[in-house]
């Protein structure tokens, strides 16, 4: 499959997180004047995630999963697969942003491997976890 | 160097009341004075009058009634399209338009009426050009105190009240494809206005950011300020401090010494912390709004909700999310309130948001639904009050740091805060630090 609009990528995406324990999930969450793609909440692992969903411009998507660090445990950018050759790898391990590579298949693969957030907000993240259990069953 | 600030609207009532005195003037554009007539000529009253003195003047808007160049196919409209609004017998020509089209004279009268625009070829013709001239300057010397005298309560300060500072010769948008003639066709309105007003005349220069890089049209546009005219104001359509290129930044620095060396003041209409640096080189001064009005489009995109009112960010002197500001504070290693005013801000506005706890700076982010059916948040009234305020005492405090120090010195402040802007979050949209300093160290 073509993904032409990144809304495409939330299907594929949110069957691959669900699967990691994040049950709770939420798709365009706002955070101030940004709505975070899809946000998650694991119960079991008491954990958050931020996914910035792009099609092509991974330095912008880049730079919303970095502020997204701010209320989520984990942040990630989520990509068509092939979009990986082109990034700067070492921005991301730098700042510990995790890449989920999206297959044209509809799976999915974790090709970065998230950091906890080191610039976490405890008040941001509570605010948002409530709104992904609420809605995203 | 001069500060202006733009009355953009009557929300913005408080901002100019608190804060206007700490400023060196204030524009009024001529479409809200024809749609508010007594409100506004109070506020002028009250600014200008005999305890303030504040300058101020009023913007004919004269270009609104010109024609729209459309950036997109190149053709050129005279249906006044970009002056109208949707009413219940479809488009017509908006009334604060319309009343200011009767006040500005007879032709500005007739573009309305017959809703067609003032043209190149109409301002080539010398009876039309000189009525157009005299017309407008005519409004802004004397339509205030008309309207004071008219009004029993404010009458009074008819008498008192001191003319513009600054008055306007009628300005058209210089079409890019018809530069010259465009210039040709300033300087006869230059000319002509000249015999109505020839102490305080100003021209207001608005082109496209393309003329700046085409060293014939500026040479042309650099001879415009030797006629005997006391400054000129400049508008370049499409131009942003924050993104413009080395080649545009330069260019602009240039013309604006070119024009300073010929002995007059010159102004940027549109201008941010660059243009207060650029003071250093020439500039006498520039305007902004309320926490907005660093970059304008002549010719206008039409629509679009109300913006957030971003925090400006003293280190790179732009705007940001709160969010983009937050994320930064590990890497500055701001822990707490102490160590946020000691390093990015420690106005009157910031201090009292904060209050001492930095988990409070989120505050200028506030968002609400701002009504029943709203799906969206957006900023509250409140958060973006409290963003404006604090712009204009960080434009403050950057007028100062400008006005004491040499240029060597400001390319080492940038310098500092060049370091800033290459952390990860900022550095996709902020190199214009790095590229300020370019074009400085090369003057």
């Amino acid at each position: 499959m073509e993904y032409r609009w990144e809304v495409d990528l939330y299907i594929p995406l949110k069957k691959y997180l669900k699967n990691k324990s994040f049950r709770f999930l939420e798709e365009e969450v706002g955070f101030f004047e940004r709505r975070i793609d899809v946000y998650g909440f694991s119960k079991i692992r008491n954990e958050t995630i931020a996914v910035e969903a792009k099609l092509r411009n991974w330095k912008k998507a880049l730079q919303q999963a970095l502020l997204y660090q701010l209320c989520s445990d984990f942040s990630y950018v989520a990509m068509p697969v092939e979009v990986f050759s082109l990034i700067d790898l070492s921005v991301f391990e730098r700042n510990g942003v995790g890449f989920i590579g999206v297959y044209p298949s509809g799976r999915c693969r974790e090709l970065i491997k998230a950091k906890p957030s080191s610039v976490l907000k405890s008040y941001y993240r509570d605010e948002l976890i409530p709104l992904s259990r609420e809605k995203g069953r | 160097m001069k500060l202006y600030l733009r009355y953009g609207s009557h929300s913005e009532k408080d901002y100019f009341e608190k804060m206007l005195r700490f400023f060196d003037g204030v524009v009024f554009a001529s479409n809200l004075l024809e749609s508010t007539p007594s409100a506004t000529v109070s506020l002028i009253a009250r600014f200008s009058g005999e305890k303030q003195r504040i300058s101020y003047y009023i913007d004919p808007m004269t270009y609104s009634f010109g024609e729209f160049f459309d950036y997109k196919t190149g053709e050129i409209w005279s249906d006044l399209d970009w002056i109208k609004s949707k009413t219940k017998k479809g488009y017509s020509i908006k009334s604060s338009y319309q009343k200011l089209g009767k006040a500005l004279g007879d032709k500005f009268n007739n573009a309305i009426v017959k809703e067609k625009s003032i043209s190149l070829s109409d301002l080539k013709n010398p009876d039309f050009r000189s009525s157009v001239c005299q017309s407008s300057i005519s409004y802004q010397k004397n339509r205030v105190t008309g309207i004071l005298k008219k009004d029993k309560e404010f009458a009074h300060y008819a008498d008192s009240l001191p003319e513009p500072s600054i008055i306007l010769a009628p300005y058209f948008f210089i079409q890019p494809g018809l530069e010259k003639e465009w210039i040709k066709v300033t300087k006869d309105i230059i000319t002509d206005s000249l015999k109505y007003e020839n102490e305080k005349l100003y021209i207001k220069l608005c082109f496209d950011k393309s003329l700046l890089l085409n060293v014939d049209l500026l040479s042309e546009i650099i001879e415009l300020s030797k006629l005997n005219i006391k400054g000129i104001w400049i508008w370049v359509n499409d131009f942003d401090e924050m993104t413009a290129d080395e080649n545009l930044l330069s260019s602009f620095k240039e013309l604006i010494t070119s024009i300073s060396l010929n002995g007059k003041e010159v102004y940027n209409r549109h201008g941010g912390f660059f243009s207060l640096i650029l003071s250093k080189m020439g500039l006498t001064g520039m305007s902004h709004g309320v926490g907005y009005g660093e970059k304008k489009d002549i010719m206008p995109i039409l629509g679009g909700g109300t913006p957030t009112v971003n925090y400006y960010f003293p280190a790179l002197h732009k705007k940001y999310g709160v969010p983009d500001i937050e994320r930064s504070f590990n890497d500055l290693e701001i822990l707490d309130a102490n160590i946020f005013h000691k390093k990015i801000c420690d106005c009157a506005i910031c201090m009292g948001v904060i209050k001492g706890d930095l988990k409070n700076f989120k505050q200028y982010g506030e968002t609400h639904l701002a009504t029943k059916s709203s799906k969206r948040k957006t900023q509250t009234p409140a958060a973006a009050k409290r963003a404006r305020f604090h712009y204009l005492l960080a434009r403050l405090n950057e007028k100062k740091l400008i006005q004491d120090s040499e240029v060597d010195i400001i390319i080492s402040h940038l310098k500092k805060s060049e370091v800033i802007s290459t952390l990860d979050y900022f550095s996709y949209t902020s190199k214009h630090i790095s590229t300020w300093i370019k074009v400085l160290e090369d003057n």
